[in-house]
C-alpha cells in the first residue's frame, strides 16, 4: 500500500549515530555563525590611521579627527562611524531629524533609564561647534565605563557622538580636551538634507 | 495498487513519539533555544521598559499578524497535518535560535566585507550578501533539526514546505518586532507608535508575503524532498536540498539588494512596484513548487482512500472534491447554500466529513491492516443506536492498559481506524438527514463582479477605503449570499483584513498623537 515501496536501507536519520552526528553538525554550524564569524572578523585587520584627516560621519556631516585616531572599518554601519582616540572609543551616528537637540536629549534620557547599570550623572554642558551650531552634552557612567554623549541638530540632521573610556574612569582629561577641540570642527553640509 | 511510486513516506506504525529524551536533537534544540531565549527576552525587556507603548503596539500588531499566516499554513497542510508541537518548535527555532544567532554573524560578515573589499561596498552590497546567506542557512537548519527530531513526521515534500514556513514565520515576526521598536528608538521622538505603524504597513502588508516565511518554505521543501525520496541517488537528493537552500539565499539576496531601490524614479508608486517585481516572482515560484508537491501528496492519499470508494465512507465524486482545496470549499459552499440553519449545519457536517475522510486516508497509509478493520466495521448496519454504542465501546477499549505493549499498540491502531469509520458514518447519516447524500460542490456560474471585487480588495492594501468598497462589491456580486462564490469570499476576506488594518492604524496613530 505504501507509495514509497522497495527495500531501501534504514535512513541515516533513524539511527542514534545519525541523529547524534546530524545534531552535532547543526550545533556546530550555529556556533560557527554566532561565535566563529565574529571571531574571524576580529582577526582580520581593518584599522586605519585617520589622525588629522577629515572624516565623513554621514548625511554630509564631517569633522577633523584628532591626532592618534584610528578607525575600524569593520565596525562601520550605515551612518555610523566608530573611532578610537587614545584610550577613548568614539561612536558617531547621523540621521534625518526634524525636532530639536533638547527633544533628542530627552528621548536619550528616557531610553537610558531602561539600560541596567548605565546612568546619567545629571551633569549637562552646553557645546558649540566652531561654526556656532549648539549642542547638548550628557555625561553618563556605569560600573564598567564612563563618558559623555554629544547631541547636535542642525538643518534637519542630528548627530550624536558617544565618547566612552575603556576603563572605569573613562578617558583621560587630555583626551577629553583634544576631542572637544576636534568635535568643534564638525561641519554640516548646508545644501542637505 | 497501481505500482506507482510517490515521494510520500507515511509515518511507520511502530514509530516512537517525537519527544524522546535519548534523541540528541532534542538536547541540541534546548541547548540553543535557552541562550537564544535569554538574549531575546533581554532585548524585549529593554524594549518594553524604554518604549512601553511602541513595544506593546508592535507585539499586538505582529502577534495578530501571525494568525492569518498560521490559518493559511494549516489549511495548506490539510491532508496530513503536522503535530502542533513540532510546528511550534519550528516557529521557536526561527524566532529564537535563528534570529538571535544571525545578529552577530551578520555584523561580522558586514565588517569583513568592509575590511576585505571596501566600506562603501559593504554599505551598498553587504545587506545582500551577509544576512541572506547567514539567515537562510540558520533557518534551514531548523527544518534539519525537525527531521532529526521526528523524521517519521516528515512524510512528504509538502511537510518540508510547512515546517520551513513555520521556521520563517517565527523569524519574520521576531525580526518585525525588533525593527518596529528599533524604528521608534531611531526616530528619537520618545515612546511614539507612529514608526511602529509605518513598519507594520511596510513589513507586514507590502513586503510580508514574500519574506522569510516564503524563503524558508522553499528551503524546507528541498530538504524534505531529500529526506523523503530515499530511493533516488544521493547526489540528486543532496543537489535538490542544496539548490533549494541556494534559491532561498538568492531570493533573499535579490530582495535585500540595492537593485530597483529608486523605484525607477517614479517615487512611492515606483518603489512599491519594484517591491512587487523583486518579491512576487519568488512567491509564485514557491507556490508553483508547493502545488506540485501538494498534487503528489494528494494523489498518494487519494489512492489510500480510493479503496473505500463507493462505500458510505466515500461516495462517488467525494474523492475528487476532497483532494483539491477549491473543490473542498465548493462542497462546503454547496452545503451552506441550503436554506436557513440547515445550510450552516450541513456545511459543518461536510467540513467534519472531509476532515474524517482525510484522517482515514492517513490512518490507512500508516496501518496496512486498515482495510480489514474498516470492512469489519462496515458489516454492521449504521443505525444511530449502533453508532453510539460502538463509539462508547471503542472509547473504552482505547483506555485498556492491561495488554502487552505490541498487542496494545495494535489495538490502539485498530480503535483509531474503527472510531474514525464510526464517526464518518455518523456524519454521513447526519448529511442524509439534511438531504445532502453526497458532499460535492456544484458548478455555479460566477458573477463577473467577483474578480473586480477581489482587485479592489488587493488595492485596499495601498489605498485606505478600497477594502470597504471590495466588501460591498463582494456582497453585491453574490446578492448577499457570500459563500456561493469563492472569489467573492476571498475579496470579502482581503477587504475586511485591509479595512481592519487601516482602521487599526488610524486608531493607533490617533492614540499616539493623543
Amino acid at each position: 500500500m505504501h507509495g514509497a515501496s522497495g527495500a531501501s536501507p534504514r535512513p541515516f536519520t533513524d539511527t542514534f549515530g545519525g541523529r547524534l552526528t546530524g545534531s552535532l553538525a547543526v550545533l556546530g554550524v550555529v556556533l560557527a555563525i554566532a561565535l566563529g564569524l565574529p571571531a574571524l572578523n576580529l582577526m582580520i585587520p581593518g584599522i586605519e590611521d585617520v589622525g588629522g584627516a577629515r572624516v565623513e560621519l554621514g548625511h554630509g556631516v564631517w569633522f577633523t579627527a584628532p591626532e592618534n585616531t584610528s578607525r575600524d572599518v569593520g565596525h562601520d554601519r550605515p551612518n555610523t562611524v566608530q573611532l578610537t582616540v587614545d584610550d577613548a572609543l568614539v561612536t558617531a551616528t547621523t540621521r534625518a531629524y526634524q525636532r530639536s537637540a533638547q527633544d533628542f536629549a530627552e528621548a536619550v534620557r528616557e531610553e537610558l533609564k531602561s539600560r541596567p547599570g548605565l546612568q546619567l550623572t545629571g551633569s549637562e554642558r552646553s557645546f558649540a561647534t566652531a561654526a556656532g551650531v549648539p549642542g547638548v552634552r550628557l555625561e553618563f557612567h556605569s560600573p564598567s565605563q564612563e563618558g559623555y554623549l554629544l547631541i547636535l541638530v542642525h538643518n534637519g540632521i542630528a548627530v550624536d557622538v558617544t565618547v566612552s573610556g575603556n576603563g572605569r574612569r573613562g578617558p583621560e582629561d587630555g583626551t577629553y580636551a583634544r576631542l572637544d577641540d576636534a568635535l568643534a570642527t564638525l561641519t554640516f553640509d548646508e545644501a542637505r538634507p | 495498487m497501481t505500482g506507482e511510486t510517490y515521494d510520500v513516506r507515511p509515518t511507520p506504525p511502530d514509530s516512537t513519539q517525537w519527544f524522546d529524551p535519548r534523541n540528541p536533537a532534542l538536547w541540541v534544540f534546548i541547548a540553543l533555544a535557552l541562550p537564544g531565549l535569554w538574549l531575546l527576552s533581554g532585548s524585549v525587556r529593554i524594549a518594553f521598559t524604554a518604549y512601553p507603548s511602541a513595544a506593546t503596539a508592535a507585539a499586538v500588531l505582529f502577534t495578530a499578524y501571525t494568525v492569518p499566516f498560521i490559518i493559511v499554513l494549516r489549511r495548506l497542510d490539510y491532508l496530513e497535518r503536522e503535530p502542533p508541537v513540532l510546528t511550534a518548535m519550528a516557529f521557536g527555532w526561527g524566532g529564537v535560535v535563528a534570529s538571535m544567532a544571525a545578529v552577530d554573524g551578520g555584523h561580522a560578515v558586514q565588517g569583513m566585507l568592509a575590511k576585505l573589499v571596501s566600506p562603501t561596498f559593504a554599505a551598498t552590497w553587504g545587506p545582500a550578501i551577509g544576512p541572506p546567506a547567514i539567515e537562510e542557512v540558520l533557518k534551514a537548519l531548523g527544518v534539519v533539526l525537525v527531521v532529526l527530531l521526528a523524521r517519521a513526521h516528515v512524510n512528504s515534500t509538502v511537510d518540508g514546505f510547512v515546517y520551513g514556513a513555520f521556521v520563517g514565520l517565527g523569524f519574520q515576526v521576531v525580526e518585525d518586532f525588533v525593527y518596529a521598536v528599533g524604528a521608534t528608538a531611531w526616530s528619537r521622538g520618545g515612546d511614539d507608535i507612529a514608526p511602529v505603524i509605518s513598519t507594520f504597513i511596510v513589513r507586514g502588508f507590502l513586503t510580508g508575503l514574500w519574506s522569510h516565511t516564503v524563503f524558508t518554505a522553499l528551503a524546507g521543501g528541498g530538504i524534505a524532498y531529500a529526506v523523503v525520496n530515499t530511493r533516488l541517488p544521493m547526489a540528486r537528493r543532496f543537489g535538490v536540498a542544496a539548490g533549494a537552500v541556494g534559491a532561498a539565499i538568492a531570493a533573499h539576496a535579490l530582495w535585500n539588494s540595492p537593485l530597483l531601490r529608486d523605484g525607477f524614479g517614479f517615487g512611492g508608486i515606483g518603489i512599491v512596484g519594484a517591491l512587487f517585481i523583486k518579491g512576487l516572482p519568488v512567491f509564485l515560484l514557491v507556490w508553483f513548487l508547493f502545488s506540485r508537491a501538494y498534487r503528489t501528496e494528494a494523489a498518494y492519499y487519494g489512492e489510500q482512500l480510493a479503496q473505500y470508494d463507493g462505500t458510505p465512507l466515500v461516495r462517488p465524486g467525494e474523492l475528487t472534491a476532497l483532494l483539491s482545496y477549491r473543490e473542498r470549499e465548493a462542497a462546503r459552499r454547496h452545503a451552506q447554500s441550503l436554506k436557513g440553519r440547515k445550510g450552516t449545519r450541513a456545511a459543518q457536517a461536510v467540513r467534519r466529513l472531509q476532515h474524517l475522510q482525510t484522517r482515514l486516508s492517513v490512518l490507512s497509509s500508516r496501518y496496512p491492516e486498515s482495510p480489514k478493520w474498516v470492512l469489519e466495521t462496515l458489516q454492521n448496519p449504521p443505525t444511530h443506536q449502533w453508532l453510539q454504542s460502538e463509539r462508547a465501546r471503542l472509547g473504552g477499549l482505547a483506555a485498556r492498559r492491561e495488554l502487552p505493549p505490541a498487542r496494545r499498540r495494535e489495538q490502539l491502531h485498530r480503535v483509531a481506524v474503527q472510531r474514525c469509520v464510526v464517526d464518518l458514518l455518523a456524519q454521513r447519516s447526519r448529511l442524509e438527514h439534511l438531504d445532502l447524500p453526497v458532499a460535492v460542490g456544484t458548478n455555479q456560474k460566477r458573477s463577473p463582479m467577483a474578480p473586480w471585487a477581489l482587485g479592489l480588495a488587493v488595492l485596499g492594501v495601498l489605498v485606505p477605503g478600497a477594502g470597504a468598497f471590495a466588501i460591498v462589491a463582494a456582497l453585491m456580486a453574490t446578492r448577499g449570499h457570500l459563500p456561493s462564490d469563492g472569489l467573492a469570499v476571498a475579496a470579502f476576506a482581503v477587504g475586511a483584513l485591509t479595512t481592519t488594518g487601516w482602521l487599526l492604524a488610524f486608531v493607533l496613530l490617533r492614540l499616539g498623537a493623543g
